[in-house]
Parts: structure tokens; sequence; C-alpha cells
């Protein structure tokens, strides 16, 4: 057998494998979006399913005219800032272990990625991440995935734009949407 | 031969210098035409007269003074009376109307804007999202009062309160 031609066929091998595991790993990303495919994949159709997809249309819109009764200033604010709002609540459908993995793995790829981790609150049962990310000193991404493995509920949510956390904090504290409080980590 | 004919021979006759060769039609009618003899009689006087002139060349700056006028010269603009330009308005206007009012039937309708059912859902949806976010945010703020709380001040609360006396009797 040709020596040289075995190398080169090994090395191609060896570069696809590579190829296809770093594939399968990426967290697709863009200034302060993320890609929330992975997660949707892991929810279970079958269960009550949360998705989320707002972009800059809709969202220019309710910061023109709003639409309930929580809209304040402050709200129409923060939404004219935002460029999209995406996520992902529902339950997994595989073993909790495989939805942890994949929130500790999002986690690190994200960090990898250059977003910074404000929070990770982990006990046995729940997992609580914030990360943002930031350009010239402004964040301009936000994304909270949070994971009870007792419930195997999921939540991802990213929002993308222009982001006061204080503000958004407030405005969400103040919104008291029901059945938050069964949110880890919340009390 | 007519007499209108017969004088533009005269003229073309003079001008290439062939009157003496004058075609027979035209000898006759000046043999009968006392008019027309008068005419070629005095043209001939007065082109003998010019001829008969000095010559006098061209000075040269009168030259260059033509040739400057002929270069500046500008053609001269259409003169349009005044009710043309109205009529070029009016059709202006009418041009316009026409063209906007076709526009507006036409035109394709712009892409409707977010119907209020949809913002409602948008607004509820980004709520949920904003609570979720807050209660995360929230749980970070605890955890990093409870780490400060047991890293500092639990310590100095625990101190101070070695170091006062029981109040028990």
């Amino acid at each position: 057998m040709n020596p040289f031609r075995t190398t080169a066929f090994a090395l191609l091998l060896i570069l696809g494998v590579a190829t296809t595991a770093r594939a399968e790993t990426t967290v697709a990303t863009s200034g302060g979006y993320v890609d929330e495919t992975m997660f949707r994949a892991l929810v279970d159709d079958n269960q009550d399913v949360v998705e989320v997809n707002l972009d800059g249309a809709i969202l220019q819109a309710l910061a023109k005219n709003g639409s309930s009764e929580h809209d304040t200033p402050n709200t129409k604010d923060l939404f004219a800032k935002l460029t999209s709002i995406h996520a992902v609540i529902g339950t997994v459908k595989g073993p909790a272990e495989g939805a942890l993995e994949l929130v500790q793995k999002t986690d690190k790829k994200l960090r990898a990625a250059g977003w910074q981790r404000v929070t990770r609150i982990s006990d046995a049962t729940s997992t609580i991440s914030v990360l943002t990310h930031t350009v010239a000193d402004k964040v301009d991404g936000l994304v909270v995935l949070i994971f009870d493995s007792k419930d195997k509920e999921l939540v991802f949510a990213n929002l993308a734009g222009e982001i006061d956390v204080t503000q958004l904090g407030e405005i969400g504290e103040r919104l008291n949407v029901p059945g938050l409080d069964q949110v880890p980590g919340s009390r | 031969m007519t007499c209108e004919e017969l004088r533009r021979h005269i003229h073309e006759g003079l001008d290439d210098g062939s009157m003496g060769t004058l075609p027979e039609l035209v000898s006759s009618h000046l043999a009968t035409c006392c008019a027309c003899r008068d005419f070629k009689d005095d043209l001939e006087s007065l082109s003998h007269a010019l001829r008969a002139l000095p010559r006098v060349p061209l000075p040269p700056e009168a030259l260059d003074a033509v040739w400057r006028e002929t270069l500046h010269a500008r053609p001269v603009g259409f003169a349009a009376p005044a009710g043309f330009w109205r009529l070029a308005a009016a059709a202006s206007f009418v041009a316009a109307l026409s063209t906007a009012t076709l526009y507006f039937v036409f035109a394709p309708a712009p892409p409707p804007g977010p119907t209020a059912v949809e913002l409602a859902r948008a607004s509820a949806q980004a709520e949920m999202v904003f609570g979720y976010t807050a209660r995360a945010l929230a749980a970070t703020r605890d955890a990093t009062t409870d780490r400060v709380l047991a890293s500092r001040v639990a310590p100095a609360v625990r101190s101070a309160t070695a170091s006062q006396p029981s109040r028990r009797p």
C-alpha cells in the first residue's frame, strides 16, 4: 500500500471527524443573538412548549404603540432598543442529565465566544446561568438558562440589542407574570 | 420666358462672367422687353462700377474681431410666445396629476403592520421572557447577598454576639 496515500487518507479522516465534532458543539452567535435551535430540539413537543421569536418589526411596533396596561415609557424604551427576543420554555424529552449537560456546555461555549457570565447558581436539582455580551461597555446581549432537573423544565431566553439590565430587572419584577414563583432560585 | 426667369439668368451670367454667351431665348426676350433690358443695363453698370473700385485689404484686427464674434455668438433661443408657457405648465400639471392618481390606484399596498392581536400576543410573550429574566437576575442578586452575608457580615455578627454578655438571668 502506498504510505503517502494512507497518511493523506488518515489526515483527511481526522480532519473530517474534528470538523463534525466542532460543528455539533458550536453555539451559533452573532453579536448578542444566540441560536435557540439546540434547545428547541431538546424540548418535548408532546408537552407544553412556549417558543418566543420576536424580531425588529414587531418590537418596533411594541415600542411605538404598546399593547398592554403594563406598558410604560420605560418598557417602550426597552423594546425600542431591543433587536430580538428569543425564548424556548418547555420540558425536555430525554434524560435530565442530557439537558443539564447542554446547559453547561452552552454556558461554556458562550464564555469561549466572549460572553461574560453574570451568575451561575447550581444546587442539587437546578441550574441558573445568566450571561451577557458586551460591546463598548454596553450590554448588547443577554442569555438566561434555567434548568430544573426535578421537573425537567428548561428555560432558554435570549435578548439581543442594547439592554439596561437594571431597567430590565425592574420591569420584569413589576410585571408579576403568573407562575414565575416556581422558577428555581426565585423567592 | 418670363421676366422673372430672365432676371435670374442675368444674375447668374454676371456672377459667373458668362454674359456674352446668353441663351437665345434670353436674347430674344431682351430684344422685345424694355424693362428687362433696363434691368440688365443697370446691373451691368453697377457690376462694372464695383469692379472698378480699388481693392483694400481687410485689416487683421477686423478679421480677429469677426472670428471672435463668430466663436462667441450664441444660438438664438427659442422665443416662445407667452401662451406657450401657460400651455406647457398646464400640460405638466395634468401629467403629474395623472401619474400621481395612477400611482395611488395601482401601487402595491404597503405591508400591513402587526395587528392588535399580534401585538398583544407579542407583548405577553415579551413580558414572560422579561419575567423569567428578572427572576434569574433576582436569584443572582439574592445569591450574591447570601454570599456577602456568609463571608463578611455573619462572622462580624457572630463575633459581636459572642462579645456581648448574656442577658439571661
